[in-house]
């Protein structure tokens, strides 16, 4: 039986640009359980990222709660934060660090003891494969490797849930193979992951759930394979395909 | 009511976050202060030796010397907003900052404080500089230190605030040039930072000098050319300092609460 980790109720989320009032999530509910890696897959503007953002507490829902462990995130959102590790699109790295002085402070801002920090640290540094670049800054990093150490970052304090928002976006095929295999060797360690994709194919071999959204919301949850069986198609492309052409009809 | 043991927590982060900021500074440093010293003593030179022999008065040079350890901190507001509206239309790393187990509000306390750190680095530096150019034309007779030091902690905290304030206001950063000609420069050239407030008052036009008094930058150089060359031809000391200290107070709080409504962060 799976343990839900996260529980996200009835969320809308509204923007004001000048006058115009966009609504970005509407009425969104989704659970995530442990250990379990969900995929976000819409076209361009469906929510994924707003949705995202809005689980890693950078935005405020307008409206719906999200839970933790059945407790309103909103009662005491710090103490919820430090279970989640946030990557964003853009690899907002602080360029005059070191990646050495980068996880550190990654680990002291969550108020680690020095002595796990730097355990912590070597363990990340050998799983994603940086030794040769910890002295380095990021500028100097290719992008796949900028990417490797923005997940390290997220998960030195060890947290529950993973947000990835696109992060293998304009990576080389084989950097974004090698990302996989990393993003999927979480899971052994029981984190959980809700994957913002555009690739489909990353949201098939990664993901034991999907989530389809368009235009703010949910326009289905299930495994690739039982959508793959329901819409009778052999990728998980064709199945998305085939769900924007109904909507289009 | 916050527990001690989260008031403790959150110290200990914004402790790290100011401990990355230095390791960040420091190796800025040098330069940053050979680019001060240029500029001040380009300025002090000409107002300390070269004015006084176009008429104007002897003490200009002393008094340009206070207004302009004082300035440094105001003069890095343009620079400093451009580098955080930059973050923001660039790579956003205060997102990162954003989801760490702190409250928003501190992340921007944090980058107040920063700023008034380097604010007293560099007037540490610049201060014996200043000393040594202009010593000959220095009159320690009215002399305050604790006056100057109270002054200079108030400004640094008062351009730290105006920088948050201004981030918050600032769209772009083609914005920002705007601002910087049509805010920035004027506040300073009326700012009573290069004649004393009673001038325009005695010489031009009272209705004049008390339009001015609502820029809060006349009470800034006011309060430090009365710590440092005594109270007779400036604003009273204790109404400048409280005054500066109101301001930042007021434009710390306002900018902080538009930047929470313009990220649009918890």
């Amino acid at each position: 039986m799976q343990t839900e980790l996260i529980q996200i109720q009835h969320l809308s989320k509204q923007y004001r640009i000048g006058k115009r009032v966009i609504k970005a999530l509407q009425d969104i509910s989704l659970d995530i359980y442990e250990a379990e890696i969900v995929g976000l897959l819409g076209v361009n503007g469906a929510g994924k990222t707003t949705l995202s953002s809005i689980i890693a507490t950078l935005h405020p829902p307008t409206s719906g709660n999200v839970l933790y462990q059945g407790q309103s995130i909103y009662n005491d959102i710090n103490d919820y934060r430090y279970i989640i590790g946030f990557c964003p699109q853009k690899t907002n790295l602080n360029r005059d660090l070191t990646i050495d002085q980068i996880l550190y402070f990654a680990g002291s801002y969550y108020c680690m003891p020095k002595k796990l920090i730097l355990e912590r640290r070597e363990e990340l540094i050998a799983q994603f494969q940086l030794q040769e670049y910890r002295t380095e800054k990021p500028d100097i990093l290719s992008g796949g490797y900028q990417h490797r150490v923005l997940i390290a970052r997220a998960l030195m304090h060890r947290p529950k849930l993973l947000i990835l928002d696109e992060p293998t976006v304009g990576l080389d095929p084989h950097i974004r193979r090698n990302l996989w295999e990393i993003i999927r060797g979480l899971k052994e360690y029981g984190v959980s992951i809700l994957l913002t994709t555009h690739y489909l194919d990353e949201a098939d071999f990664l993901s034991d759930r999907i989530c389809i959204l368009d235009k703010g919301k949910i326009k289905l949850i299930d495994t690739p394979q039982n959508l793959k069986t329901a819409y009778n198609k052999s990728t998980l492309e064709d199945v998305f395909i085939k769900l924007m052409k109904e909507e289009v009809a | 009511m916050i527990s001690s043991k989260r008031f403790t927590r959150y110290w200990h982060i914004f402790w790290q976050l100011f401990q990355t900021d230095l390791l960040v500074f420091w190796p800025q440093l040098w330069d940053a202060s050979l680019n001060i010293i240029v500029w001040l003593s380009s300025l002090l030179i000409l107002s300390a030796y070269v004015f006084p022999l176009l008429g104007i008065m002897k003490t200009f040079g002393m008094f340009t010397a206070f207004a302009l350890i004082a300035s440094e901190s105001y003069w890095r507001m343009w620079p400093t907003t451009f580098e955080f509206i930059s973050d923001l239309d660039g790579e956003r790393s205060i997102d990162y900052l954003l989801v760490l187990p702190i409250p928003s509000w501190l992340i921007f306390v944090e980058n107040i404080a920063l700023y008034i750190f380097k604010s007293i680095t560099f007037g540490c530096i610049t201060f014996p500089w200043v000393l040594f150019l202009i010593w000959n034309e220095l009159d320690w007779h009215f002399f305050s230190w604790p006056k100057f030091i109270l002054m200079f902690l108030a400004i640094s905290l008062f351009t730290g605030c105006f920088f948050i304030l201004l981030s918050s206001i600032v769209q772009n950063r083609k914005n920002l040039h705007k601002i910087g000609f049509r805010i920035i420069f004027p506040l300073w050239f009326f700012g009573a930072s290069q004649f004393p407030w009673q001038v325009i008052y005695n010489k031009i036009s009272p209705k004049f000098a008390y339009v001015l008094l609502a820029n809060p930058w006349v009470y800034a150089m006011e309060g430090m050319h009365a710590a440092t060359m005594g109270q007779q031809r400036f604003l009273p000391f204790w109404i400048c300092l409280g005054a500066v200290l109101t301001v930042s107070f007021l434009f710390g709080s306002v900018g902080i609460a538009r930047l929470i409504r313009r990220l649009d962060t918890i």
